[in-house]
């Protein structure tokens, strides 16, 4: 994330979070094995990064970066209760799969559950914060900091709905004619695999529309 | 022997980054500079392990054990973050009380390697909030007794050279996920992502 080139929108598709920078990777490829996971996990994310990263943009710039890295952290670790009090009051039924020990696509037993509380360490809160969004105008900043949830928050959803299709074959619960199932894209190692087709193909359209320009 | 062969399946098979995705993103930070690799990967072990040791104090010291599942679920972020704070702050303090002003040039490595989500996932793979017993698995199991501090240490040095091999596997072939031969749309960070999920792959067969 450089501040020298800015528009407000970047986040979204140019300089997705997930797509070009490689942040918040881990829950995408573990938990987004659905739909439903993906938006449960995103609302979560949204409303811990939203929140923190703004309140964080409040703390005085006088304190050594050390205490203010703490704080942005110590934030994070409390927006996380009513966020995952608001998960669980939104759809208990997503939030009870979430808390499953089971590691998704495998036989292992796993936690599956703890992306939800590591989304207090994401990247945006602990390392983007001060290096990009604590160096604009707090107008900009929002508008910057929302766009960029809003893209990372895209991906989560469209990674699950890809894997649930070719996983499970069905879409938000609802049963799709698939000819063969690919059990493994649900699997880590296929949220890995989807991944990375996912970022060459955001890189070959920007390419392309930069080639156009 | 055995010993040994415990330790080599256990940094495959408990690898953070393959079997959990954790610590993806900082690995994928780290690997751009391969000079930086062996420190951050010594730092983050650092902190895995004795995140892991002070918890372990802190979970029978103060009976948290005991707290409601609810509770704890709902507590432990703030808990964990706490504890690695207070580790980040003394281990800034110590570099700066050893080296000066020379500190200044290791602060980001020991930001970057306090908080992330494989020292944060470790915490949480160790300490459970939906059961009551402790998860040191593999080496803080085999080589240790159950619920000791030892046990504790050792899972926490487990998962922070889990890292440092995922880093040298990634770092090893850096240079030809960036060749000119790999395909532009997949050149770098996307072939980096594909070769990781085919290690995972790779990982989770040995597993099942």
């Amino acid at each position: 994330m450089r501040p020298g080139t800015f528009s407000v929108t970047d986040g979204l598709f140019r300089r997705n979070a997930v797509l070009s920078e490689g942040m918040v990777i881990a829950p995408i490829v573990v938990c987004c094995d659905t739909l439903h996971k993906a938006l449960l996990l995103s609302l979560a994310f949204a409303v811990i990064t939203a929140v923190s990263v703004f309140v964080g943009s409040f703390y005085p710039k006088k304190l050594p970066y050390a205490v203010r890295i703490m704080l942005y952290a110590l934030t994070a670790a409390v927006v996380y209760i009513p966020a995952v009090l608001l998960c669980e009051y939104i759809s208990p039924e997503t939030y009870a799969a979430l808390r499953s020990m089971q590691m998704p696509g495998t036989d292992l037993p796993g936690n599956a559950f703890l992306y939800l509380p590591l989304l207090t360490v994401n990247s945006f809160i602990v390392l983007h914060s001060e290096l990009y969004f604590y160096r604009l105008r707090r107008t900009l900043m929002t508008g910057a900091l929302l766009f960029h949830i809003a893209g990372s928050c895209l991906t989560a959803c469209v990674a699950g709905c890809i894997r649930e299709v070719l996983a499970y074959g069905s879409l938000s619960g609802h049963a799709v004619d698939m000819p063969l199932l690919l059990r493994g894209f649900a699997a880590p190692w296929g949220g890995f695999i989807l991944l990375g087709v996912l970022c060459a193909l955001h890189r070959a359209l920007f390419a392309q529309k930069q080639e156009e320009a | 022997m055995n010993w040994l062969l415990t330790v080599l399946v256990s940094l495959l098979l408990e690898n953070l980054i393959f079997t959990q995705a954790l610590g993806t993103s900082t690995l994928m930070a780290a690997a751009r500079n391969r000079s930086r690799l062996p420190l951050l990967a010594a730092l983050m072990t650092l902190f895995s392990a004795l995140a892991s040791m002070f918890l372990q104090l802190l979970y029978f010291g103060l009976g948290l054990a005991a707290l409601p599942e609810e509770m704890r679920r709902l507590v432990q972020p703030l808990l964990y973050t706490a504890v690695v704070s207070l580790l980040y702050g003394a281990v800034l303090l110590v570099l700066y009380r050893f080296l000066g002003e020379r500190s200044a040039a290791f602060k980001k490595y020991v930001h970057l390697s306090a908080f992330n989500c494989a020292v944060m996932g470790t915490l949480y793979l160790a300490f459970p909030a939906d059961r009551d017993d402790l998860s040191f698995r593999f080496l803080g199991n085999v080589l240790a007794d159950r619920h000791t501090l030892t046990g504790a240490m050792l899972f926490g040095l487990q998962e922070g050279l889990g890292f440092l091999l995922a880093a040298v596997l990634i770092s090893a072939v850096r240079e030809r996920l960036y060749a000119k031969e790999v395909p532009a749309a997949f050149r770098g960070y996307p072939a980096a992502i594909v070769f990781i999920g085919l290690l995972s792959m790779a990982v989770y067969s040995i597993v099942q």
